[in-house]
């Protein structure tokens, strides 16, 4: 289930809001919760709930041993141990078949490559649960002595399959005493509604767009079509691969910030402040600067459980670029387990690098102005590796860009494409700016609110967020196209 | 005084603010509501799409293998979206939305593909290409009598790329070397294999005849006069080809194509009918012998497939049909083997508005029988078809004491043998041009020809 469904929206939310609000006690509440992620998480997967399941128990027990154990060396025995589980479980499931075929291509082993199934979500609840139990070693968290509350933190619909990374240190206080009231309740649907209108209005439209101009995803991943895929890219007028990186790189904010928006939203309606994910990253004035504003519950837990204990910045220059390097080549292959993902990360390792050695000073020299234009450049080549499994699409459309496939500039399928969304596409810049919050948050403001055009705009703000969840649920009637797109990673 | 005016304005403020938050909470409670009650109403669900012409997804059957490998969960899922309550009156208000993306009365829907070059020298015969090697009838699999599963049952109410000019809509057409080629591979072993006389009619569709020459030129759609020149001079000798080109082109003014539907007119098939005349030698019917009926209101698959654009509903197509005046009967078997007379022209003036091109024949049927009993020369032929000849079987009936017509798409026997048995005089293929560049429609009327 993912929560632009209309299953997950009209039966499973209403049902799942009634019944923690019929549950009167926090631990009535927490069962109410725990019984409804485990079915939300084997709606998708019915197998694979038990190995959440089996996880979670481990690093129970696992948290359980290093908290009692004697003295620092049997507790880190315990947390090696616990790494092995986790990452090993990780490394079979999102990277058995990946690894497999590469040794196959070296050595002619193994004979068959075996087709396992990404468990969904993964990648995501793995790293909470890791980040627990290594919190719990550092000794900044006491161990969870109860096993379902545990399990509930870990298996939440809110997070569980596509993030935010939740860390156990940032809930673990809610999940004993939180407290729900109207305003909250009323910034969390308000926080929903946003996440809904942004994946079901502008997300699954966008993503259309960039289907037109760079291959269906499917379709580009296919191997055997890479001729024909090719000749299609190669051909395409450049104006219409711009519009499909434009496209594209509004979809993935889009997408998946609206999932975050959503998982915010519905964890204030019960009482739990998820911290952001995303901080409009594409106003971002360096690389470096994008990341701390993009996915931030990744980057961050990449910061604080691999650069920082590989000493960061503090052991001189080589040390931090090889640190630096170690964190996006994990970050990349975090993505997934393909070579353009290993890439991504190394592209972005580059510029970040660069950016701490040299560039980051250069910047600051120069107008704002061209910090902005040459983030936003690398992030939107970045998305031409990102989205092309197949490296030498990924190439054709780079080239394609600048009219090297001897590709014309545009035709007129182009200019009807633009011009067809126009509009909407003038609609989703605005959406991934900040210009909306920040309207919104001058009419709260104290000076504002109370005058004539402040009350106006809190009224207004009702029928705003209703229009937009009718809208939403119109606009997935009859949509065949909806995936969420960090739901394969 | 001051600091009490602040402090009431500032209560005044928390006033207001908590009423919105209260009425939003109630609101948002009363929407999940609302869609939750909906939803269960079972009754409201509707099971088949008129203007997407497909079942919608069925609840799924409960099994526990599809318990456990999750696709009973993703059936639910499918079911529950694709059935939703009062689905068409909310895809409608979607396509209004949708119209406000942007501007042009010019819209792609669909991917676009390239086409390949059109060859300048036709198909040489003496060496067929190999293509054509690989599809002996050897390598062919044996045609049993039973349907066969892969059969393609093209639903042309979706299509691979279409440009909305106005309010018509326009097919893009993009040449496929390889699948012209079996096209022509097909053909000329049909002719070869069998005694009849073989009649080819490739039929342009709306795009490169009534598209401004601007617009026509600009799209990256193949040239199609260029395409009918290549499939008709690579035919072997004994083929006769029936050039229609250019007199659509020269009655381009004229209702020869729908706008909202990607079919032809009866009057654009009755043009080329008379092209058939001439090749055939004999003297076409004029039209104004036959009387003319209107059924108003057609809204095709180009409608459906814009889901509802506006414009078009605000300027249908109309279907004229031309009346037999023969003392006529038609039998038709259709896809579930039910045999049944049928009128040539069914009254369908109380059906929907998608349904209005159902006229012709009975709509598409695996076969169709219709004698002219006012002939009784023996003289019959076989149409080899999809719905494009629907139009223009008709005007045939003059011609012919029996006329088969077979779909291709639907038929499971074959033309050769079937054409020898009846001692058929002629076999009619008439295709409109995209089906020759279609690999599932090629490929079942391989199986069907010689």
């Amino acid at each position: 289930m993912v929560f632009s469904n209309l299953f997950f929206l009209y039966i499973f939310l209403p049902l799942n809001l009634l019944f923690y609000s019929l549950a009167k006690t926090i631990p009535a509440k927490n069962a109410v919760m725990l019984v409804f992620s485990l079915f939300f998480y084997a709606w998708g997967e019915p197998k694979y709930v038990l190995l959440l399941v089996g996880m979670v128990f481990a690093d129970w027990i696992f948290a359980l041993l290093i908290e009692n154990s004697a003295n620092k060396k049997t507790a880190r025995f315990w947390l090696v141990l616990a790494c092995i589980v986790n990452l090993g479980s990780i490394g079979i499931f999102k990277y058995g078949t990946f690894i497999a075929a590469n040794l196959k291509a070296l050595t002619g082993y193994p004979a068959v490559i075996p087709a396992i199934a990404l468990p969904i979500g993964i990648s995501f609840y793995t790293f909470q649960i890791l980040s627990y139990v290594i919190d719990v070693y550092r000794g900044e968290v006491k161990a969870q002595r109860n096993f379902a509350h545990l399990l509930m933190y870990v298996s939440l619909f809110h997070q569980c399959i596509a993030g935010p990374i939740v860390r156990y240190s940032d809930v673990s206080a809610e999940i004993i005493k939180r407290q729900t009231n109207i305003p909250q309740i009323s910034a969390g649907i308000t926080r929903f509604a946003v996440g809904l209108a942004k994946k079901a209005l502008l997300a699954n439209t966008c993503g259309l767009i960039a289907d037109a101009a760079w291959l269906t995803d499917s379709a580009a991943a296919e191997a055997g079509n890479l001729a024909a895929n090719s000749a299609v890219l190669a051909s395409r007028p450049a104006a219409f691969l711009w519009l499909g990186a434009l496209a594209f790189a509004l979809q993935i904010y889009l997408d998946f910030s609206a999932y975050s928006d959503m998982a915010i939203g519905m964890g204030l309606m019960i009482g739990f402040h998820y911290k952001e994910n995303f901080l409009y990253p594409y106003t971002a004035n360096s690389v470096s600067h994008f990341w701390r504003l993009w996915h931030i519950s990744l980057s961050s837990f990449f910061r604080d459980y691999v650069y920082f204990p590989l000493g960061g910045s503090r052991r001189g220059l080589a040390r931090t670029v090889f640190n630096l390097f170690i964190v996006w080549l994990l970050t990349g292959l975090w993505h997934g387990a393909s070579w353009n993902f290993v890439l991504w990360g190394l592209y972005f390792f580059v510029f970040i690098a660069a950016e701490k050695v040299f560039l980051a000073g250069v910047l600051k020299k120069l107008p704002k102005v061209f910090g902005h234009i040459y983030t936003l450049t690398v992030v939107l080549f970045s998305w031409v590796l990102f989205r092309f499994r197949q490296l030498p699409l990924g190439w054709l459309v780079f080239k394609g860009m600048f009219a090297l496939n001897k590709n014309p500039f545009t035709s007129f399928e182009t200019k009807t494409m633009w011009l067809n969304y126009i509009f909407f596409l003038a609609v989703a810049i605005i959406a991934v700016t900040p210009l909306v919050k920040k309207i919104s948050d001058y009419f709260a403001s104290p000076k504002v609110a109370a005058t004539v055009p402040g009350i106006i705009i809190n009224y207004a703000r009702i029928p705003a967020v209703i229009l937009s969840v009718i809208l939403s649920t119109f606009a997935l009637v009859g949509n065949s196209y909806n995936p969420f797109l960090y739901f394969q990673f | 005084m001051e600091n009490n005016g602040l402090s009431r304005k500032s209560n005044n403020k928390k006033h207001h603010r908590r009423i919105a938050e209260g009425i939003l909470v109630l609101l948002f409670t009363l929407v999940l509501a609302c869609g939750f009650v909906l939803s269960l109403c079972l009754p409201l669900r509707p099971s088949v799409s008129e203007n997407e012409k497909r079942e919608l997804s069925p609840f799924p059957a409960f099994s526990f293998k599809a318990l456990f490998d999750g696709s009973y969960f993703h059936g639910i899922d499918l079911w529950f979206s694709d059935t939703f309550p009062l689905r068409e009156s909310i895809i409608a208000v979607n396509s209004r939305i949708q119209s406000l993306h942007g501007i042009g009365n010019v819209q792609i829907k669909g991917n676009l593909e390239q086409g390949d070059d059109i060859p300048d020298a036709p198909l040489s015969t003496t060496e067929p290409p190999s293509d054509l090697a690989l599809q002996t009838t050897a390598t062919e699999p044996p045609t049993t009598a039973k349907e066969p599963e892969d059969d393609p049952d093209v639903p042309r109410e979706s299509f691979d790329s279409f440009l909305l000019y106005g309010t018509g809509g326009y097919d893009y057409y993009n040449f496929r070397k390889d699948m012209a080629n079996r096209y022509i591979g097909l053909i000329n072993r049909t002719a070869a294999g069998s005694n009849a006389a073989l009649y080819s009619m490739v039929v342009p569709i709306s795009t490169d005849i009534i598209l401004p020459e601007s617009v026509k030129k600009s799209i990256n759609s193949s040239d199609q006069k260029k395409a009918s020149e290549y499939l008709y001079g690579s035919m072997a000798p004994d083929v006769k080809t029936i050039p229609v080109y250019d007199s659509l082109m020269a009655h381009r003014n004229e209702y020869i194509y729908f706008r909202t539907d990607h079919h032809w007119t009866a009057l654009g098939a009755y043009y080329c009918y008379v092209e058939w005349a001439k090749v055939k030698g004999v003297e076409p019917v004029p039209l104004s012998k036959y009387e003319k009926v209107t059924y108003d209101g057609f809204l095709g698959s180009f409608y459906a497939a814009t889901n509802k654009n506006a414009g078009m509903k605000k300027n249908p197509d109309y279907v004229d049909a031309y009346k037999p005046f023969n003392n006529v009967s038609m039998r038709i078997r259709d896809k579930k083997g039910n045999e049944f007379g049928n009128k040539v022209l069914t009254d369908v003036s109380t059906w929907s508005a998608s349904s209005k091109y159902l006229t012709f024949i009975g709509g598409d049927n695996p076969y169709t029988v219709i004698e002219n009993k006012d002939l009784t020369d023996g003289s019959s032929c076989i149409v080899v078809k999809e719905s494009y000849a629907n139009a223009f079987v008709p005007f045939l009936i003059p011609h012919y004491q029996t006329i088969h017509v077979v779909d291709f798409r639907y038929w499971s026997g074959n033309v050769v043998s079937f054409a020898k048995e009846k001692n058929i005089d002629d076999i009619l293929y008439l295709n409109n041009i995209s089906v020759t560049r279609s690999e599932p429609l090629i490929k079942r009327m391989e199986k069907v020809s010689g």
